[in-house]
């Protein structure tokens, strides 16, 4: 059979032969080096990640130490940004900005401390935003390490190698600082600012005052002054406008210079051309600005946000600083300069930046006693008192307010002063009878039991007896 | 022997291209459009097909060995970083740092909870770092920023299951989600459950976890909804004395004394997140106070912080400083007496300072019985800390670099396109090839 086939093939001459046997030569050859390349392309394309994780961009939070490494893009980058959403978590977000000491970072050290450090929150819920100043000389406790300024945070996790370097450590101390759960971090380098500033064309500042500002690089030459009014100042005037101290406050005015930069950006990012060309160059300027940037906040990660922050109006950003009058100067052990921070005005900054005007508070609408109304709690009231049909006059009142009394009765033991306990978590009724009733802050308890016949009971003690508002 | 066929013999013809060989004459070529196109290309498509085959195989085949070969580095990368923070964390716990032990353990832990030896390891450093039965701080929660998109009533039902389980955590994060998609979907439960989950998670963070900045922040959040209760009010006070003292930790032993002094009072075990319990920070600054006042020459306070000090916990180095400020205080003896002050409980001479009570302006802490504290345990060792030298601070005169480096994979084009880029040569020669056939 095998002869058979040889006879049918074409007479094969030697010149054919040879013609063939060069064909499966270049055949081999071929897929030989497509092989090669591919996997070549493979490597070059996905460098450092395996592609499967770069394909997705996992939209998920980083958790500090995660260092997003600097990888290329993936190759359907284009189609995700043009899918991308706003960002749509259901809780506030916060990230850490830091910039490092220029000293250090001139000096080519193996570490460096943190120059700059604002946090910046965003609440997709709410549609509220926040930027907090911290002054690098806050004498604060670095995990793990002794009491120092809070910028050796960022240069002792360098140092020491901890898991996510000094992003991760200055992120735990400033998270130790404020309390504040902190999802990401960015450090910028000076070169990726300006480069950055140059790519949008330059930012809008209002200067206030004549302000001498040193551009990078040292000498003479590179010392300029502004002069008061509004100018547009390309990227390395701008980075030299926002690190500039040698006014009369210092590290302070610089903070606000600091955010007055921020906002400028904003400004400049939200104008009609500006943002979809970002958009659209974002896989260049990522490519171009990576390098100079240390994150745990995926492009898509930073794009979403940034879709996010487009949507907040100017009067729902709350901007803060941790100010002269949070702190006190003093001299360290070893003789710095540092700043004390004072817990009570800095827990009154947070919480004005933070907490008011999160997303994390009551969507119920209505005054305290609509709420309470709303909250249609079941209330127990009980006679504490030494004063007979106290209970029962107290409850008929607040039935015809509305409120669901569902039992009323002596109290086992006599009470001084009247006590309010909530089962089941009732804030609103809290509030109402705190309030109606005059009830001291240490006679409120809160004992959680889904299994009480009460929402909320009441021991009405002699304080009420004496003094009541019943007819 | 047969007669060979002498026909075979005979000389054939030598017959031109297009003649026949019966004839030898020269006849007309077959027109060309009777040739079919498969018949004289059949070959070259054949062999056409065969090379984009054999290219896509090629170049998948080394896509996926890329692709492996990737994996595998990227394993060995992290493998050696794991091994490199467990190198390290060994080290650290050798030389006392437990902080940093547990932080590059807990790491390890996160990346890969099977690395050898690191569970025992971990607990090791957790044993000497607290001594205690408190638990150690608990990391902070991984949000998503997906949504979740379950029914409403079922996400409803499963934080009112997390509230029950006291599950503070995920009942917060399942009722965000929750008020996120549908804000209106029982409100007031909603709310009530958020203010329950609130202030429990506040008070965990401050009694147990140590987290006493992010249980006052809880209880911020909280009293958006409503008043927080007795034993709420009281941890919160106690948190705050405890971050007042820490404010001046090592700057201003004299505050620090004062704030620790009154938290040793009401809550001596509560504990920031590096395990120090405020008994051991007081104990502390009472030392550095005791210090300071001794290097200005003030013998007697100094020994009255050291007496206190010794009285909480006694140690060599303690007691020798006590012994001199005792005999400073004292003024020289003719005939120093060997068994002076060598015990804590023994009544010094001179003056006594001890720590004022006062509080910071509008606070008035109020121990509640019903407030849950660590049960009174062998108070534990304070970790030791350190402090590497810090990086210089000249101006340094080199010129300033740009580093923008560019990384260039963003100009790589795709596979696809690769392999028709590749079969370009492939087909020049080919092409060329069959025509040498020809």
């Amino acid at each position: 059979m095998i002869q058979r086939m040889l006879k049918s093939l074409p007479h094969l001459t030697p010149k054919r032969a040879l013609s063939l046997v060069l064909m499966l030569a270049v055949l081999c050859a071929a897929g030989g080096g497509a092989f090669f390349t591919g996997r070549a392309f493979t490597m070059y394309r996905f460098g450092g990640k395996a592609p499967s994780e770069q394909a997705t961009l996992a939209p998920e939070f980083v958790t500090p130490g995660a260092e997003t490494q600097v990888t290329p893009l993936p190759a359907n980058i284009a189609e995700i940004i043009a899918s991308l959403t706003p960002w749509d978590g259901s809780t506030r977000v916060t990230a850490l900005i830091m910039g490092i000491d220029y000293r250090d970072w001139a000096a080519q050290e193996e570490a460096a401390r943190s120059d700059t450090m604002i946090l910046l929150t965003l609440d997709p819920l709410t549609k509220t935003a926040g930027m907090l100043s911290i002054p690098r000389d806050l004498w604060v406790a670095i995990p793990g390490f002794q009491h120092g300024k809070i910028n050796t945070a960022y240069y002792l996790g360098d140092i020491h190698k901890l898991p996510g370097g000094g992003p991760a450590l200055a992120v735990k101390t400033v998270e130790n600082l404020l309390g504040v759960p902190i999802h990401f971090y960015a450090q910028i380098d000076f070169g990726a600012f300006v480069r950055f500033i140059d790519e949008i064309g330059g930012v809008l500042i209002d200067v206030p005052e004549p302000i001498r500002i040193d551009l990078l690089g040292g000498g003479f030459k590179t010392i300029k002054k502004l002069q008061p009014g509004k100018q547009v100042l390309p990227g390395e005037w701008a980075l030299a406008y926002a690190r500039a101290r040698n006014t009369e406050g210092g590290d302070f005015d610089r903070a606000m210079r600091q955010q007055q930069v921020i906002m400028a950006i904003r400004q400049r990012i939200l104008e009609p051309e500006v943002l979809p060309t970002l958009i659209t160059k974002a896989p260049t300027l990522y490519n171009e600005l990576a390098a100079g940037i240390r994150t745990n906040l995926t492009l898509e990660q930073v794009l979403r946000l940034a879709l996010l922050a487009q949507s907040i109006p100017d009067e729902n950003i709350q901007r803060g600083l941790i100010g002269k009058d949070s702190v006190l100067f003093a001299k360290s052990p070893d003789g710095l300069d540092i700043l004390i921070p004072l817990p009570d005005k800095i827990h009154l900054l947070r919480d004005q930046i933070f907490a008011t005007s999160s997303g994390l508070g009551p969507l119920t609408e209505g005054d305290d006693q609509a709420r309470m109304l709303a909250e249609g709690a079941r209330i127990a009231i009980y006679n504490g008192s030494s004063l007979a049909g106290l209970a029962e006059r107290t409850a008929d009142y607040l039935r015809n307010l509305g409120v669901n009394i569902v039992q009323v009765a002596n109290a086992a033991q006599p009470y001084a002063a009247t006590t309010i306990v909530d089962h089941r978590g009732s804030p609103f009724s809290l509030k109402f009878f705190v309030n109606w009733m005059g009830i001291k802050a240490g006679r409120i308890v809160i004992q959680f039991d889904p299994n009480a016949t009460a929402d909320v009971e009441i021991f009405l003690g002699e304080d009420w007896a004496v003094s009541n508002p019943l007819p | 022997m047969p007669h060979p066929n002498l026909d075979d013999t005979q000389p054939t013809p030598v017959v031109k291209k297009g003649a026949s060989p019966e004839t030898g004459k020269s006849t007309p070529p077959p027109p060309t459009g009777k040739v079919s196109f498969l018949a004289r290309f059949g070959g070259a498509l054949i062999f056409l097909s065969a090379l984009l085959i054999v290219l896509a195989i090629g170049a998948l085949a080394g896509a996926a060995s890329g692709r492996a070969a990737l994996q595998q580095a990227d394993a060995q990368t992290r493998q050696q970083a794991l091994e490199e923070q467990y190198t390290l964390a060994v080290q650290d716990l050798e030389a006392g740092r437990l902080n940093l032990a547990v932080q590059r353990f807990e790491y390890i832990l996160n990346q890969d909870p099977g690395f050898p030896g690191v569970t025992e390891k971990m607990a090791q450093a957790l044993q000497a770092l607290y001594l205690t039965s408190t638990p150690p701080p608990q990391p902070t929660p991984t949000l998503t920023a997906t949504p979740d998109l379950r029914p409403i009533a079922e996400m409803f039902a499963d934080a009112e299951n997390r509230v029950r389980a006291s599950d503070w955590e995920g009942a917060l994060q399942v009722l965000s989600a929750l008020r996120k998609s549908d804000p209106s979907f029982q409100t007031t439960r909603v709310d009530g459950l958020m203010f329950l989950a609130l202030r429990y998670r506040g008070l965990e963070k401050i009694l147990q976890a140590g987290a006493l900045e992010g249980g006052l922040f809880d209880f911020s959040l909280a009293e958006r909804f409503g008043p927080l209760d007795s034993e709420a009010q009281a941890a919160r006070q106690w948190a705050q004395l405890y971050i007042y003292g820490l404010a001046f930790w090592e700057v201003d032993p004299e505050q620090a004394v004062k704030y620790f002094g009154q938290l040793d009072q009401l809550a001596p075990y509560l504990h920031d997140g590096s395990g120090w319990t405020a008994r051991d920070r007081y104990r502390e600054a009472l030392v550095q106070y005791g210090d300071r006042l001794a290097e200005k020459g003030e013998w007697c306070s100094a020994m009255s912080q050291y007496e206190i000090a010794l009285s909480i916990r006694a140690d060599e180095a303690l007691q020798e400083k006590y012994q001199r400020a005792t005999s400073e205080c004292e003024g020289p003896s003719p005939t120093p007496t060997e068994s002076a002050s060598t015990t804590a409980t023994q009544t010094p001479g001179g003056a006594t300072e001890t720590p004022t009570n006062t509080l910071p302006p509008g606070e008035t802490p109020t121990p509640t019985p019903s407030a849950t504290l660590p049960q009174a345990s062998p108070t534990p060792s304070p970790t030791e800390t350190f402090t590497p030298p810090f990086p210089p601070t000249t101006e340094a005169p080199t010129p300033y670099p740009l580093v923008i480096t560019p990384t260039e994979e963003g100009n790589a084009m795709n596979l696809a396109s690769l392999s028709v880029v590749l079969s370009f040569p492939f087909l020049a020669i080919f092409l060329g090839l069959w025509k040498v056939v020809q």
